[in-house]
């Protein structure tokens, strides 16, 4: 393994400084918050233009009809054929019903749905991304710093694990922002989860409860009738003592630094996988905050930790120190790690929201353009019979 | 008496219609109608909803205007308090079912309808264990003034009005379509609606 000094940050300190200093301005939750003034402006804006988009669901060009007003009048007047006039009845009642119908159609539009422009307004993802760069951000100083202190002697582990971490900082940021689009996008567009989905989402969340807590589904003894809390303690026992004898076997006979790597894998993969199901599982809920914030970062710097360790003691087989930290460390680690500030920090907290509003807006133009179209084809669709009828009515020459 | 024999053969041939299995469509022309379309709903269902301006159907105020009603000849008044007591029957009937429930969503609210109702202990009562549930709509929902009023249930009986101020309306029995989009008109404003509880004072 090859080691030498590693000036990381070098004449970029400052710059980093000053993003650091910019970011800090977007974590605030008052007036000084930019990123928060302009979306709110954004957001006015944009339920202003809702507010004026007119629904078309009163079927007028139906009820303001000559033939319309007749079959009305004729109906009220009650003198006639009595079959005439329950077909009189019959024609109103459907133009009612057919209008009860639209109105209910896009009875979301004429709300103008405040609750999914509160919702973006207060969603959280806006003022923690910007701490978690800022937290990623002092990260790298503190990195920089101990490179150079300790650069010849540690560099391998000190970058392996700050590559390790850049690289589950973007996975997790990207799987957050990612997160926060479906769920806006689920209640600006009313997306129900199907069903098929459902029912998946439902065996993830079984499975991940199997990750979580040990549980033995007790659905596998539903034929032998329920086990006792005594016999599940035996069998999960006989779990612990199987997993730790192997271990330790292998250890001992086999694969000693294999072992680590079994152990720590064995941790850190299904911590990781449960975080990407529980997002993938509870997409329609939003769940994001400071104490979510504060473990995560905790967490990534863990599974940094404990993997750097993996690789840097395997490295004799492994060999990733050699083919892809060190390249990667020369120069797409500092450019990686400014991109994902500049990103997470600034552009996307701005970005994705203003990006939802605009959804929004864009949706509630599609509704009232399809209120027009459906509007118009059941006028087109009643007019003629409408018409029809009319023609029979007393006074006007066929009846 | 003869339009309480007007009433009752109108109440008939509600029934009539609901016995056959077709769809019927039967115009409801004045405030004595309406009365008597919703004793009928309350007789033969379980569950009924309504959208409606001030539930004028349930208040003394909407029987004294029977009187004075154009139709109504001599014997008005004993019409109008027939009818009242006809549908206070109804209701009590209605709220006596095991599993009844009558919702009621108010396109405008003040807790002075509540002192003329024409059976104050009744409503009470049921308010308070569940069976009549009463919203109402915010006043910044401006689209509530497009909306026809309407009643359902759960036995295919729709009565949807035409005109707001005239009371004038046709009960649809058998249409499965026209008792669907009520129901979800119901649903969606339910869900903006807020729930009313029987004011303190009364």
């Amino acid at each position: 393994m090859t080691q030498y000094s590693v000036d990381f940050l070098g004449n970029s300190q400052t710059f980093l400084g000053v993003l650091a200093t910019i970011i800090i301005l977007f974590i605030l939750s008052n007036n000084s918050n930019l990123i928060r003034e302009i979306l709110k402006e954004v957001k006015e804006k944009i339920a202003k233009s809702v507010e004026n988009l007119q629904v078309n669901t009163d079927l007028s060009k139906i009820t303001k009809s000559s033939e319309y007003k007749l079959i009305s009048w004729f109906q009220k007047a009650g003198e006639g054929d009595e079959k005439l006039l329950d077909e009189a009845s019959k024609w109103t009642a459907i133009v009612n019903s057919k209008r009860q119908e639209l109105q209910s159609k896009y009875m979301d539009v004429e709300l103008k749905d405040p609750e999914v422009l509160k919702k973006i307004e207060e969603s959280k993802e806006q003022s923690l991304a910007p701490l978690f760069s800022f937290i990623f951000c002092l990260v790298l100083f503190v990195f920089d710093e101990l490179l150079e202190a300790y650069g010849v002697k540690y560099n391998d582990f000190l970058l392996t694990f700050l590559s390790l971490f850049i690289v589950v900082s973007y996975v997790f940021w990207i799987m957050v922002w990612m997160n926060f689009i479906s769920y806006m996008r689920h209640d600006i567009k009313k997306i129900k989860i199907s069903q098929n989905r459902s029912s998946w989402v439902e065996s993830v969340i079984k499975y991940r409860q199997l990750f979580r807590r040990w549980y033995i589904n007790r659905h596998i003894f539903d034929e032998i009738g329920k086990p006792r809390e005594g016999v599940l303690m035996f069998i999960r026992s006989i779990l612990i003592i199987t997993i730790v004898g192997t271990l330790l076997m292998l250890h001992k006979f086999v694969m000693p630094i294999g072992t680590i790597m079994i152990v720590v894998l064995g941790v850190v993969v299904p911590i990781a996988l449960m975080g990407v199901i529980r997002l993938w599982a509870y997409v329609c809920e939003n769940k994001f905050t400071y104490v979510f914030l504060c473990g995560h970062v905790l967490t990534i710097g863990a599974i940094s930790f404990l993997l750097a360790l993996v690789f840097i003691m395997g490295s004799d087989w492994l060999d990733i120190y050699d083919k892809i930290i060190l390249p990667y460390s020369k120069p797409w680690m500092k450019v990686s790690a400014f991109t994902f500030v500049g990103l997470n920090g600034i552009v996307l907290p701005l970005l994705l929201p203003y990006y939802c509003y605009n959804q929004y807006y864009r949706m509630a133009e599609k509704k009232v353009k399809d209120s027009k179209k459906d509007e118009d084809n059941e006028v087109k669709e009643l007019m003629t019979g409408i018409k029809e009828f009319a023609s029979k009515l007393p006074g006007t020459g066929e009846a | 008496m003869t339009e309480k024999k007007f009433l009752e053969g109108y109440y008939n041939k509600l029934n009539d219609a609901l016995n056959t299995s077709e769809a019927c469509f039967i115009f409801n022309r004045n405030r004595s109608h309406n009365s008597t379309i919703m004793r009928f709903m309350l007789d033969k269902s379980n569950e009924v909803f309504m959208f409606c301006g001030s539930m004028s159907v349930f208040r003394d105020g909407f029987y004294k205007k029977i009187e004075s009603d154009e139709k109504v000849s001599d014997g008005g008044e004993m019409v109008s308090e027939e009818a009242k007591t006809n549908l206070s029957d109804s209701l009590k009937a209605f709220f006596s079912k095991e599993d009844s429930k009558l919702s009621i969503i108010l396109e405008r609210y003040d807790s002075s309808f509540f002192e003329d109702l024409i059976d104050i202990n009744l409503f009470r009562e049921n308010v308070n264990n569940g069976k009549l549930l009463i919203y109402k709509l915010d006043d910044s929902f401006t689209f509530k003034k497009k909306l026809s009023h309407f009643a359902s249930s759960d036995k295919k009986i729709v009565r949807l009005e035409q005109d707001k101020e005239e009371h004038s309306a046709v009960c649809i029995i058998n249409d499965g379509n026209m008792l669907d989009s009520s129901r979800s008109m119901f649903n969606k404003l339910v869900k903006v609606a807020t729930r009313v509880e029987w004011p303190k004072q009364n």
